[in-house]
């Protein structure tokens, strides 16, 4: 069990991306996913002051394992690395872990008797693993907390700032938010996600990916003979 | 005048100007020293001072930790419903502030007697 009372970034957002009944993910794409995990991940170093950036780059200022497995990794990878790179960087190279951080938070949530684990079979072939919800409080609070900070004027805390920018990301907002509180946010939104050196580079990362995917599709349905 | 505190390659000092508390880290604003500002400056504000300048007309460097404890002091201030303006920003801290966003919400001026006004005037 985690000494820390906070659940990592991670943790919060598959949360808030499990429907609670049913247990399935709301579909991300897959290039969106990896990187939304590796910008949580430094999210949550840099708050637990492990990592310090600015707009060039991004430095190891404490290099104690923080004692979670999903973050500890990531973390030696950025202290053995031997170049100086910025935060877009670490997040498109901390992306390749995704998958593995995933599957982690997911066991830890259900270590914790958040969620269950449900093994479902198609044909007796085709598996699939599907987490329902045991205990809504953590994702209740989660909720309460980025509708607190969108739909009213207070200043944010660094942590639901973090919370902001991977709920954006994620698109995870339409399913917190009406369309029409979802339209009276926007601009909220755009500026609280602003707050958050690591989250914009995220963004960043997030938009260059679908945009070179979108070149390449677009490239593939007409090519150049 | 409260004496200056000495912390690592910065030292922070705070003083009271005509009932406004002038905060003036010097140096790098950075993960090494920012959590001693932070808890400098919000020990001063839950001491009763609440109306707040932080002058940054001697810190060099800004980091995004640095940016934190601006977003942590605004927000305990506009919790009390204090005052709150920065100044001083070099080229470098200015522009860090204009891509977050954090010239939006917070008040910048150029130099102390300008943001202690503009304190005392809100």
């Amino acid at each position: 069990m985690s000494q820390n009372p906070h659940l990592t970034f991670v943790e919060e957002i598959l949360l808030l991306l499990l429907d609670d009944e049913s247990g399935a993910m709301k579909r991300v794409a897959p290039n969106v996913m990896e990187l939304l995990v590796a910008g949580a991940i430094l999210m949550d170093l840099a708050l637990r002051g492990r990592l310090d950036c600015d707009l060039q780059r991004l430095v190891v200022v404490d290099s104690t394992p923080v004692g979670e497995e999903i973050l500890d990794g990531p973390l030696a990878e950025i202290v053995e690395a031997a170049d100086e790179a910025d935060a877009r960087t670490w997040v498109v190279r901390l992306s390749a872990r995704s998958k593995q951080v995933q599957e982690a938070a997911l066991a830890r949530l259900v270590e914790r008797g958040i969620l269950r684990v449900e093994d479902r079979s198609f044909l007796w072939v085709f598996g699939s693993r599907r987490y329902p919800m045991v205990d809504d409080r953590e994702e209740r609070e989660v909720k309460l907390r980025i509708l607190d900070v969108l739909l009213s004027d207070r200043i944010p805390a660094p942590r639901d700032v973090a919370l902001i920018c991977l709920a954006d990301a994620s698109n995870a907002f339409q399913v917190i938010l009406s369309p029409q509180e979802l339209r009276h946010a926007a601009a909220r939104i755009e500026l609280v996600r602003g707050f958050d050196l690591i989250g914009q580079a995220m963004g960043r990362a997030i938009q260059k990916s679908v945009q070179d995917i979108a070149a390449a599709t677009a490239t593939a349905h007409h090519p150049f003979y | 005048m409260i004496e200056s505190i000495k912390i690592g390659k910065s030292a922070i000092g705070g003083e009271t100007v005509g009932g406004v508390t002038v905060w003036v880290p010097e140096g790098r604003v950075d993960a090494s020293s920012a959590p001693d500002l932070e808890q400098a400056m919000t020990s001063g504000i839950a001491e009763g001072g609440e109306a707040v300048v932080l002058d940054l007309s001697r810190t060099r460097y800004m980091s995004s930790a640095g940016l934190r404890v601006v977003l942590v002091v605004a927000r305990a201030l506009q919790a009390r419903e204090g005052k709150f303006a920065v100044c001083g920003l070099n080229d470098e801290v200015k522009e860090l502030f204009e891509v977050s966003g954090f010239s939006l919400i917070v008040g910048i001026e150029p130099d102390r007697d300008a943001a202690v006004a503009a304190v005392a005037a809100q």
